[in-house]
């Protein structure tokens, strides 16, 4: 018969835990405990601190009764009423590709567009830069051209591969690519024609606007000059 | 005026002050009006800003007081402090998967053709739908599509499972340090979460509206 072999002698089925495994246990218990207790009274805080949702007490007013704080809304919402555009105005939406013709707060008419890429060009050289974005916020239409004559800027030129002229150069002047009509609305920006009628409805522009032929129309003898026009 | 007519005095202001306070929806008529005071400010500037209204459950894309955009909110959830009734900038938008713009491929040298137009764009549709807006003072609001299907709701159940031990610690590291957050979850439609992204600009000052849950001191 062979020895049993050190340390591995099982001892009998009901002999006491060893005093170190007990501690383990207990100690393992109280975090648990400890952890449960600490979610259970952060769930708790979380569930108190979120009432009310909205922070009342920032800065400090007068101490008004409900029924005069009551009047002073009525009032501060007849105001914001009164900025609304009650005339003709246009709102566009780049990332939908739509121009919306508004009086008021009617629709008068609904266009395709094609908003700004996005994308990103670099010169040869590296070091300028041009994004293709559309801008966003509260423009206004500046001014109205017919028969608009595109003064190529320099990126124009690097797209293609080409040296950009001098600023005033004639080659810098192109016809018939922008449309019977454009309307500027500041930074450089136009709402304008487009030779590209099937990219309508896609994200393809240097950042303006692209209008179908009769939309374009509809818009120009529409808006005035001063005519808001809201991009996002 | 002798001592005890102005300690009368004083005890009178100050119940009609209590009195005042204390009167039923006065807290919420409080709030309407700061959120109306702050958004007539904003209103008067040339420029677009966001009003995340959960009374229409709806978050708005506004300039001069007019709704120009509005997407759906499916479900909120609101954990952490209170949001201020005042505007606050958008700092930041967080994706794991942020979009990256395309660049435009320059013609080779010596090539004379003009490039044809390009469909290479930023559009909508590849925007994050699952993403975090950043604001100051710890304010972040989290929208994400609502859960469909199995592996979406498994997402869920990770998600739920994370916000279990989530909640609560932050909740007791901000009252530990006194570091003020709010987590605002919204749940959209995925066509609308990517719509959103795209619309709300760093910089675009938000406001926050929420339908004021009644509350024993009213």
């Amino acid at each position: 018969m062979n020895p049993p072999e050190e340390g591995l002698t099982p001892g009998p089925p009901d002999a006491p835990q060893p005093v170190g495994r007990r501690r383990l246990g207990r100690l393992l218990a109280a975090v648990a405990v400890v952890i449960a207790l600490a979610l259970a009274g952060g769930h708790w805080l979380a569930s108190r601190a979120a009432h009310p949702p909205l922070r009342a007490a920032e800065g400090t007013g007068p101490t008004l009764p409900r029924a005069e704080l009551e009047a002073r809304s009525e009032a501060l919402a007849k105001k914001l009423k009164a900025l609304a555009p009650q005339g003709i105005h246009l709102v566009i939406d780049t990332g939908a590709n739509r121009m919306y013709l508004r009086k008021g707060g009617e629709v008068l008419r609904e266009a395709v567009v094609s908003c700004g890429s996005g994308s990103v060009l670099r010169s040869p050289s590296g070091d300028r830069e041009w994004i293709f974005d559309t801008p966003r916020g509260e423009f206004k239409v500046e001014s109205k051209i017919k028969k608009p004559i595109w003064i190529k800027p320099d990126w124009a030129f690097v797209e293609e591969g080409k040296q950009p002229p001098a600023k005033n150069a004639a080659e810098r002047a192109e016809r018939g690519v922008l449309g019977d009509y454009a309307l500027g609305i500041g930074k450089g920006y136009f709402i304008h024609g487009t030779l590209y009628t099937r990219m309508l409805g896609r994200n393809v522009s240097h950042g303006c606007v692209r209008v179908g032929d009769e939309d374009l129309k509809a818009v120009y003898e529409a808006a005035p000059i001063g005519a808001k026009v809201f991009l996002f | 005026m002798s001592a005890r007519r102005l300690l009368f005095a004083l005890w009178l202001t100050l119940s009609a002050g209590a009195a005042a306070y204390a009167e039923p929806g006065r807290a919420e008529a409080l709030i309407r009006t700061r959120h109306l005071e702050a958004e007539l400010a904003l209103a008067q500037k040339p420029a677009l800003y966001a009003v995340v209204d959960l009374e229409r459950r709806e978050v708005q894309l506004k300039a001069r007081g007019v709704v120009f955009r509005a997407w759906p909110v499916l479900s909120h959830r609101l954990w952490g402090g209170g949001l201020p009734t005042l505007a606050l900038a958008l700092e930041d938008k967080d994706a794991l998967f942020a979009p990256q713009r395309p660049e435009v491929a320059l013609p080779a040298p010596g090539g004379d053709a003009a490039p044809a137009p390009k469909a290479e764009a930023l559009e909508v549709a590849d925007m994050p739908s699952r993403y975090t807006l950043r604001f100051p003072g710890g304010v972040a609001v989290v929208v994400a599509p609502r859960p469909e299907g199995l592996a979406a709701g498994l997402r869920a159940f990770a998600d739920a499972l994370v916000r279990l031990a989530a909640v609560p610690l932050r909740t007791l590291w901000s009252r530990a340090t006194g570091e003020a957050f709010a987590v605002l979850e919204l749940a959209l439609d995925e066509a609308e979460a990517r719509a959103l992204y795209w619309a709300l600009t760093p910089g675009m000052p938000t406001l926050f509206w929420f339908p004021q849950a009644p509350t024993p001191a009213d």
